[in-house]
């Protein structure tokens, strides 16, 4: 047995290692969705945002997948109220932003208010909405096997799509086989 | 066949096994640096106790995160019980 454990222990060194090879910020996504509800994690992945409730208000926040501008505080009804911005003092990737906004709504909100700055809007280039934040958010987040699948169809029929002149000659070629047919087929009834 | 265990003694020995391991997470630029110990060794939970002492001291909030995912509970001491320690870098306004 010592030598079967041997080879098992081997051949788990020498496999690629799933959490280490990751990107940073791979790496702080997978962080992240470890440390989220289930109810959050699908809102993450599904709409770029996940709500959080105030540890000391009980206010709702809503979190998006952005570096700046980013934590949105809604009113009862699910409103804009005001866009805060923190963020830890030291660099890091956008999963690890996200999970210490969530702690600190969650366990010192105050003190995270009282640092943040507030706006009445996101920014138009570097807010959630920008085009940067959409496309980091593609990279970064695995995406559900739904929205994968549709790509790989929209990829394939990319690959496979026809050009107008194509289709046209394709289209004439398959009528006149299926007039062919047809009156091959009566011929042979006739006969 | 002594290496032969019962199912549920080896539930039991793995059970074991995993809630004396330990680990602070240090969110970096890297996405994070995990520190793994043991409970049941005293040289690595004294490490993880200076660990803790030196980043709560730079300006590190300290936070049990629970497996679930909700609200953990935020540490001012070290607890060698709490199973992931996350340590948050101080907070600045944008």
């Amino acid at each position: 047995m010592p030598v079967l454990r041997d080879i098992l222990g081997a051949l788990r060194n020498s496999a690629p290692r799933g959490y280490r090879s990751m990107t940073p910020e791979r790496r702080g996504v997978a962080l992240l969705l470890a440390n989220l509800t289930p109810r959050q994690r699908r809102q993450y992945v599904r709409d770029r945002y996940f709500d959080v409730i105030g540890g000391a208000s009980a206010t709702r926040y809503r979190l998006w997948h952005c570096f700046q501008q980013n934590v949105e505080e809604l009113d009862q009804d699910g409103r804009r109220r005001w866009i805060w911005c923190f963020h830890p003092r030291e660099t890091l990737v956008v999963g690890d932003v996200l999970l210490a906004q969530k702690t600190a709504l969650e366990l010192f909100e105050p003190e995270a208010i009282r640092v943040a700055h507030c706006y009445s809007n996101f920014s138009a280039n570097a807010g959630p909405t920008s085009r940067i934040a959409r496309e980091d958010f593609a990279r970064t987040v695995p995406a559900p096997w739904r929205r994968r699948l549709a790509q790989a169809l929209h990829s394939s029929y990319q690959v496979i799509k026809p050009s107008r002149a194509k289709f046209y000659r394709i289209a004439s070629i398959c009528i006149i086989a299926a007039t062919f047919s047809c009156l091959l087929a009566r011929v042979i009834a006739i006969h | 066949m002594s290496f032969m265990q019962s199912p549920q003694s080896f539930e039991n020995s793995r059970d074991r096994a995993a809630s004396t391991k330990r680990v602070q997470i240090v969110m970096n630029r890297f996405g994070d640096t995990r520190h793994e110990f043991d409970v049941t060794d005293a040289q690595a939970v004294a490490l993880a106790e200076e660990r803790f002492r030196q980043l709560t001291g730079s300006g590190f909030r300290a936070a049990a995160l629970s497996s679930d995912g909700g609200p953990g509970k935020l540490l001012n001491k070290f607890d060698r019980e709490v199973e992931q320690t996350l340590f948050v870098p101080h907070l600045q306004g944008g």
